[in-house]
């Protein structure tokens, strides 16, 4: 995860470094103004790079699980498959929604 | 014996003829002692008040003045006649007012005056009445031998009086939006006078343009007026500020959809200084000025130098040329302005791998297979 984080990281900074922020000064009007800097190839490459480093993860926790809690290994890949479903279909969802 | 009846026949005659005589020089004197005519010299169709005096020339006797009428036959009397005016004492004058109308042929016209006194003889008496329709001259005095566009030029139109005598109201106008003044009014213009209107004429743009004027005056009463049409050719100037654009490149803002920032240099190739200039990106439809850089003051341009630029602007997606526009002013401030179109290539999607630098692809690759290696090993482990 903290991997994660620092290549996002690198990767936000050589975005915003180029970007044009849009003067936002309507708050009703942050997401309509935000969401051409989601397009960017940049902002997408960062959130593909987020899911596969939380798929990572999510498999050291499995591990962890079953061993923590005398779990099957199929209890422990359920019990962590759920949540990162969600997360990962989620996040999905908004890289497509945003293209 | 014979001769007796003829001498006394002959007596009687002589007698007879001095005693009407006598009879007649007891009537009273009555004269036409001036008259006037304002305005002096009609033009045709105009109207004119002629003022006659008449005086009773008599040291003793009074004159009753019963009738006095105006006769003519190609000048038109408006005015009625006078009827039982009354009594003019010794000495006395009066003035009686009549309205004539000109035809429609210049000349010098006789119009009579009748004026019937009781115990006075009566007066037929011929007035000199001109028609002259002679107009103002109105001419260009001068006029410059180039004029040129967006610089003031000075015009001078001269009006003349040829008649022969004064006209009032004198006034020059025009209609030319370009024009300043619209109208310049002289006055009073006396016979063989002249005088000089001056105007300003300032075109917009090039090419033949002919300006109108209108002068209009007064002869007495009578409105009368006067055209001129001058015929001028404006071209460019030739030492005026010649702004023009060069390095032009537009680039796409990565974070903002469909912006692009323009970037270029503008150059002085006139011979005269450009101030105040200012880049701007023009009025259209899908067309957007955005911040940092909406307009962009660039300032003084001297002949032969240049400045660079950078405009910010977002487009639609089916906007294909973008307006420049380049403000600037002369020595005079008279504010110029010219448009220069930029062509914008619209991105072909959002999602173009061209956008993204090729290292960090090959980053995303690795770590991809570096998550899946590891995840793999992982479950071999076990």
């Amino acid at each position: 995860m903290i991997i994660s984080g620092m290549i996002s990281a690198v990767l936000f900074y050589n975005f915003v470094s180029t970007a044009q922020i849009p003067v936002v000064t309507d708050p009703a009007k942050m997401t309509e103004a935000l969401e051409p800097l989601m397009k960017s190839p940049m902002m997408q490459l960062s959130t593909v790079i987020g899911i596969l480093f939380m798929l990572w993860s999510a498999n050291i926790w499995i591990f962890g699980l079953k061993h923590a809690r005398n779990l099957t290994t199929k209890n422990a890949l359920i019990t962590v498959a759920i949540p990162m479903a969600v997360y990962v279909l989620y996040s999905v969802w908004q890289l497509v929604r945003v293209m | 014996m014979k001769l007796l009846p003829l001498l006394l026949f002959l007596a009687l005659f002589v007698v007879g003829i001095s005693c009407a005589y006598a009879a007649e020089e007891q009537k009273s004197s009555v004269m036409i002692t001036s008259y006037q005519i304002s305005p002096e010299v009609l033009m045709r169709n105009d109207v004119s008040t002629v003022t006659v005096t008449v005086k009773n020339m008599e040291s003793v006797k009074s004159v009753n003045i019963k009738e006095a009428r105006m006769l003519g036959r190609d000048i038109k009397v408006l005015s009625d006649h006078y009827f039982n005016i009354g009594r003019l004492g010794p000495g006395e004058s009066l003035n009686l007012a009549f309205t004539i109308k000109a035809g429609y042929t210049d000349g010098i016209y006789y119009p009579k005056v009748l004026i019937e006194a009781e115990g006075a003889q009566s007066i037929r008496y011929l007035l000199q009445v001109k028609v002259d329709s002679t107009p103002l001259t109105i001419s260009v005095k001068d006029v410059p031998e180039d004029i040129f566009k967006g610089e003031r030029a000075r015009i001078e139109l001269v009006v003349g009086n040829p008649r022969q005598n004064t006209v009032t109201g004198v006034k020059i106008g025009t209609d030319a939006k370009e024009v300043i003044p619209s109208e310049v009014f002289i006055g009073a213009l006396s016979a063989d006078e002249s005088k000089v209107a001056s105007f300003n004429f300032t075109p917009q743009a090039k090419g033949a343009h002919v300006l109108n004027f209108k002068l209009e005056f007064k002869n007495g009463d009578n409105h009368h007026s006067a055209a001129l049409s001058v015929p001028l050719n404006v071209t460019e100037s030739k030492k005026s500020a010649e702004l023009i654009l060069t390095g032009l490149e537009v680039e796409s803002m990565p974070a903002a959809m469909n912006v692009y920032k323009i970037t270029g240099d503008i150059n002085n190739a006139g011979l005269e200084e450009a101030k105040s200039v200012v880049m701007k990106v023009g009025d259209a439809e899908g067309i957007e000025a955005v911040h940092p850089y909406k307009a962009y003051f660039v300032g003084l341009l001297s002949p032969d130098d240049f400045s660079s630029f950078e405009l910010d602007v977002k487009v639609c997606e089916n906007v294909t040329k973008v307006p420049l526009i380049m403000e600037y002013k002369d020595e005079d401030g008279t504010l110029f302005s010219k448009a220069e179109y930029v062509s914008i290539e619209p991105r072909q999607g959002t999602t173009s791998s061209g956008e993204v630098p090729v290292s960090v692809v090959i980053l995303g690759v690795v770590i991809a297979i570096f998550v899946i290696v590891a995840i793999a090993y992982s479950w071999k482990r076990r």
